[in-house]
């Protein structure tokens, strides 16, 4: 059964770990890869809090993104495009993104069992959230440039 | 040349796709996913319309970002992080230069007018490798 574009997209981010998020100082753009847990279209991520796109976000919460493979055609090229902000969680929301993220990349979820280097890394770290205001559904094999934007549900908005 | 530059002029040769980054006109960020290549230097190239919302972004701001090998980083392949500035190209020279078969999927020769290139002429680049705490950095021919 052929699925809408809507479906296409959640279930393009479930089965998809990694996003090139892109940020901006006000003057450059700056794109760096994370590993990301999503929740409808919400996207969760972890980063130190010295790395170039967490001090950009400090500044200018503007996000933009791509997930996509590595694909060798153009003609193949399926993926997410999302306008939107991001912004540092902590407490509920914190603890409900470590359950996600740890359910997608169990070495995180047992972190009681963790290599040593990786819970030293992890204490580190803060976490973020990615709340689309714009999604947009890229399927070049339905024509080059093809792209569908995606209704975001009111209650995926502003969480 | 050293090493490091090598090793970028060495990753950017294959055509890939990249994740390419541009400020709109009203200061946000945005990406995208394009094929680029090197060809025998840093400079990047990739071919687009005319019409699009990336050259009317890079004639705004010439400052763009490039993501190179990145889209898996579990295969802990080492990538690059490439700051520059583009220009959208439609000179002869351009045109000829980096036409392919496989455009003529998109465009109707390398006469078309909607037919461009893009050129990244890059001021700093990071060759990061999964497990290296800190990246090899280039800029600008100096390499520490």
């Amino acid at each position: 059964m052929k699925m809408k574009p809507f479906s296409k997209a959640r279930h393009y981010l479930q089965m998809h770990n990694v996003a090139t998020l892109a940020t901006s100082d006000g003057r450059s753009p700056w794109a760096a890869a994370v590993f990301y847990a999503s929740e409808g279209h919400i996207l969760y991520f972890l980063s130190s809090p010295s790395s170039r796109h967490s001090l950009n976000l400090a500044q200018n919460p503007q996000v933009a993104v791509t997930i996509q493979e590595d694909y060798s055609d153009w003609l193949d090229i399926k993926g997410i495009q999302i306008e939107g902000v991001a912004s540092e969680i902590s407490g509920d929301e914190e603890q409900r993104a470590r359950t996600l993220y740890g359910r997608k990349f169990p070495v995180i979820g047992m972190v009681a069992q963790a290599p040593a280097a990786i819970v030293k890394a992890l204490a580190k770290v803060r976490w973020y959230k990615i709340v689309p205001q714009r999604m947009y559904f890229i399927d070049n094999s339905l024509g080059l440039g093809n792209r569908d934007e995606i209704a975001i549900p009111l209650s995926d908005n502003g969480r | 040349m050293s090493d490091v530059k090598q090793r970028i002029i060495e990753m950017l040769q294959p055509s890939q796709l990249a994740s390419f980054a541009t400020i709109t006109a009203d200061g946000k960020p945005w990406v995208r996913y394009v094929f680029c290549e090197g060809k025998g230097d840093v400079i990047i190239r990739f071919a687009t319309f005319g019409h699009s919302r990336k050259v009317t972004q890079i004639r705004n701001n010439p400052e763009v970002h490039l993501t190179c090998g990145a889209a898996a980083p579990a295969d802990m392949k080492p990538y690059l992080q490439i700051q520059g500035r583009a220009e959208f190209c439609t000179d002869t020279a351009e045109r000829n230069g980096f036409w392919k078969e496989s455009l003529a999927h998109y465009f109707k020769g390398p006469d078309d007018p909607n037919y461009g290139v893009v050129v990244v002429t890059p001021y700093r680049i990071e060759l990061c490798s999964p497990g290296v705490p800190e990246p090899y950095v280039w800029v600008d021919g100096l390499e520490r």
